[in-house]
């Protein structure tokens, strides 16, 4: 037997970028561009090398003008660099939405659903030999890169806000770095338009260990970052740009929380069945009753609005990405009431990035002609029949950080009769191996089961060595890919939630496979929302009752209403 | 019956309501065929054959989960309406007469069956979760055993700790009582009908032996207590969960014989009747 067919244990470079590593030449080229050029290769690790990054991590792309090279929107994990031609970029409006809003391009066929059906069943956690899965890797590669359309870029120039990308100029870098949504369409503005394309794991390996790297695009991202994210933020959508960059100049960026927060937050949160201690673990961003210091933007991760209740502190609210803290106060003190504190306090749940906007600047470009609908808004519901259950649903949501989830399945206990139709649905769409057990937190009738949420801030992504686990391009799904998985463990290790799990692949036999010294190969799998189902999620397909449904935990609107 | 005000709503008013007029309608033509002098017991009978193959189709539906016809919570519905028009057919079809032979007896008698055992599921999975989830923690049914063993040594280990103390009464009621109580599933009739009478006298017995003991046996006692309290929560979930297990049990095998003998006697009929019409 081949000698690739018999070893099974994936390594990090099995599976290059382009199919092929790149040439010695092309890297060379590579390495002359303005942002890698001061890279040492001396910085690298021997068992990391800075040529094998980019020949393995990185691929040549080629474009025609106007076709599309990313949407905004997309979940992008790779960086570009313009080496011929040019590029525009579009970052609002939508040109043509059938384009700039494409549909995930990876379900399988309605003949290869069929097929799966009335294949039988293998053993648990069975996996071809890998010969045959790098020939169908090469097949996806080859329609992955079939573009994802082309636009009249004549059109676009003329009829929208572009900003024109140059020969050597690096993008696509802010949402491979911090795992968010492109912010921008870019789109190739000549014909033959060649681009150096550099996945996640080998842009975070290279900034990891090249000092003058991680300053040039940190520079760049802070510099892009900002003002992108003052853009997004609804309210200031009424700004002009100029204002954005007078903004941007003035305004802080701030950290809290602790980057490593999930190991301590599953230490803690296994402590004991209350989990009224977790908010002690949330460091201080803002104290009811502190000096208002200007209006807090979330760029990053997730905080908690808190009222002092007696001798604790009562939840009252969540914020996330482009949510802000303390407008109500900030418009008080701007309409002539100096001595306003703050009303309530803020804690980082987990690690949070926020920008802070002076006073000043709230009171020179934001307050005139502000929507209505900002100003004093309440965070407090005031229903009084529906609070209580609010405050419990909200502690327990936030507490266990379930906010974090996009697709978060949820069941509904007061319908689940426990027919485990779902779980046998999951088996069927993934070859007889179910990726959730029916099990989870629950509060009230609301049962957060553990399957995989597919995170806003997806902390398992990032200490993955090949990059094997990522966001889907398109629709943000978290999948692994099972070829270039190490079986590591660190995702499942990083999972707040412990929603990832480690499997022993098997042959067709039945027999685990085991590597060159004799040990098992361990797999990390998890739920990837049947991202290549024809149907969508299986499990919600699946149930009979209408008890399971796959939510965003910060819509509690919806969640509540679904909960009934 | 909160629990049926709480099935009747909108929109099942008006799915029955529109399953009323489709079986208006198939009375209404049945009649017209009868009328008409021709043979309506084809009519009639193949019309109940379409609507048990459509019904079917949800047991296809599931296990073809990952083709886009629709969510299973479609097709149940479906299958809870059209079971509604097969009983009017079925009786349309029986002439609303009991059977007159032994192959029509055993024909009926399915479709009674399978009829009955469809509108108990039907009632049972709506009437069963909320009280489940009204009484307490919500145990997966697999896990039961395994939580009803740990229960099991923990009021063991309690009784014989009882003894090394010197004291007596603990250990003879879990001797007499409890030992029994925690060695399996107890009390199914009475869980089923939510009563609490076979849990207070457990609780009673508990009580009556409390004025002979001594601080750490009364502690021990209130330990017990927790453990008696636990284990008939774990016999009530046992009880209900296993009903919402054990249904398909008497839904889905008589309904596969009755599409067999079904079979038979559409052969049967074709083969003994002079077809008119």
């Amino acid at each position: 037997m081949n000698a690739e067919i018999r070893d099974e244990s994936n390594r990090r470079w099995d599976e290059p970028f382009g199919g092929e590593p790149l040439d010695a030449e092309t890297v060379a080229r590579i390495l002359a561009v303005p942002s890698f050029a001061d890279i040492r290769a001396e910085d690298f690790p021997d068992r990391l090398p800075l040529y094998d990054i980019i020949a393995n991590d990185g691929r040549l792309r080629s474009y025609k003008r106007g076709e599309v090279v990313i949407r905004k929107g997309d979940y992008g994990s790779s960086l570009f660099v313009i080496l011929e031609g040019g590029a525009v970029g579009l970052a609002s409006g939508a040109a043509d939405d059938r384009i700039l809003h494409g549909g995930s391009r990876s379900q399988k066929s309605w003949w290869r659903s069929i097929k799966q059906l009335m294949t039988p069943g293998k053993a648990p956690e069975y996996r071809p030999p890998r010969l045959r899965v790098v020939k169908d890797k090469a097949a996806q590669q080859e329609e992955e890169l079939d573009g994802l359309g082309t636009v009249d870029i004549d059109d676009i120039v003329a009829n929208n806000r572009t900003f024109a990308l140059h020969e050597r100029e690096v993008f696509g870098e802010l949402a491979a770095l911090t795992r968010t949504p492109r912010g921008a369409s870019i789109f190739a503005s000549s014909d033959d338009t060649l681009m150096f394309e550099l996945r996640w794991q080998g842009l975070r390996d290279i900034r990891n260990w090249s000092p003058n790297f991680k300053q040039r695009i940190d520079a760049l991202y802070r510099e892009r970052g900002l003002v992108n994210r003052l853009r997004e933020c609804p309210i200031l959508q009424h700004v002009d740009k100029d204002a954005f960059d007078e903004i941007a100049r003035n305004s802080l960026f701030e950290t809290y929380g602790n980057a490593d927060w999930t190991h301590r937050f599953k230490r803690a949160i296994g402590e004991q069945a209350d989990t009224g201690h977790i908010i002690e673990q949330e460091q201080v961003i803002c104290e009811q009753g502190n000096y208002v210091d200007g209006l807090l933007l979330l760029n990053s991760g997730f905080a908690r609005i808190t009222e002092r209740v007696d001798h604790g502190e009562r939840t009252v609210g969540q914020l996330s990405r482009n949510d802000v803290f303390a407008l109500d106060e900030v418009i008080e003190i701007i309409e002539g009431h100096p001595d306003v504190t703050l009303k309530t306090g803020l804690r980082a749940i987990g690690y949070v990035d926020v920008i802070r906007i002076p006073t000043s600047m709230i009171r020179k470009h934001v307050i005139q002609g502000l929507p209505a609908k900002f100003r004093r808004e309440t965070v407090v519901a005031k229903s009084d029949g529906q609070e209580e259950l609010r405050q419990g649903m909200t502690d327990f949501l936030v507490d266990h950080r379930f906010i974090n989830g996009e697709k978060a399945m949820v069941i509904n206990l007061d319908r689940c009769v426990g027919c485990d139709d779902c779980v046998r649905a999951c088996a069927t769409a993934h070859h007889d191996n179910p990726r959730f057990t029916r099990q989870g937190y629950t509060y009230g009738s609301a049962m957060v089961v553990n399957a995989c949420m597919h995170c806003t801030d997806p902390v398992c992504l990032i200490g993955c060595p090949t990059g094997a686990i990522h966001r889907q391009e398109g629709s943000g799904s978290v999948v692994i890919d099972d070829s270039t998985c190490i079986g590591c463990a660190t995702c499942a290790n990083s999972c707040p939630y412990n929603n990832i799990k480690m499997v022993d692949i098997r042959d067709e036999n039945g027999d685990y496979v085991l590597n060159s010294t004799g040990h098992t190969i361990a797999r990390a799998t998890k739920c990837d929302l049947c991202f290549d189902q024809l149907t969508g999620p299986a499990c919600v397909q699946a149930c009979p009752h209408d008890a399971l449904t796959r939510i965003n935990i910060r819509d509690t609107k919806k969640l509540l209403s679904w909960l009934g | 019956m909160a629990w049926l005000n709480g099935i009747l709503n909108k929109s099942v008013l008006i799915n029955l309501a529109v399953a009323s007029v489709v079986f208006a309608l198939f009375y209404a033509w049945n009649t017209r065929y009868d009328l008409a002098l021709r043979d309506v017991q084809y009519f009639n009978g193949w019309t109940l054959a379409a609507c048990i193959a459509i019904m079917m189709l949800l047991t296809l539906r599931k296990r073809m989960v990952i083709l886009p016809f629709g969510r299973v919570r479609f097709w149940l519905l479906v299958h809870y309406y059209l079971a509604i028009l097969t009983v009017g057919a079925f009786l349309v079809h029986t002439r609303f007469k009991l059977p007159d032979s032994l192959l029509e007896w055993v024909l009926w008698s399915l479709f009674v069956l399978v009829a009955v055992s469809g509108i108990f599921g039907a009632l049972i999975s709506k009437y069963i979760p909320p009280k489940l989830e009204a009484h307490g923690e919500r145990i997966m049914f697999e896990r039961i055993p395994v939580f009803r063993n740990q229960l099991a040594i923990e009021a063991e280990a309690l009784a014989r700790e009882s003894v090394k103390d010197g004291t007596a009464s603990i250990a003879k009621l879990y001797v007499d009582v409890l030992g029994n109580f925690f060695a399996g599933p107890r009390n199914i009739l009475a869980h089923l009908h939510s009563s609490h009478v076979p849990l207070a006298r457990v609780l009673d017995e508990l009580s009556s032996i409390e004025r002979y003991l001594d601080d750490a046996g009364k502690a021990r006692l209130v330990k017990m207590r927790e453990l008696v309290e636990t284990k008939d929560n774990l016999d009530f979930q046992y009880a209900n969960a296993g009903l919402l297990r054990l249904w398909p049990f008497l839904h889905l095998p008589p309904t596969y014989a009755l599409l067999v003998i079904a079979v038979v006697h559409v052969i049967l009929a074709y083969a003994f009747s002079a077809r008119i019409g």
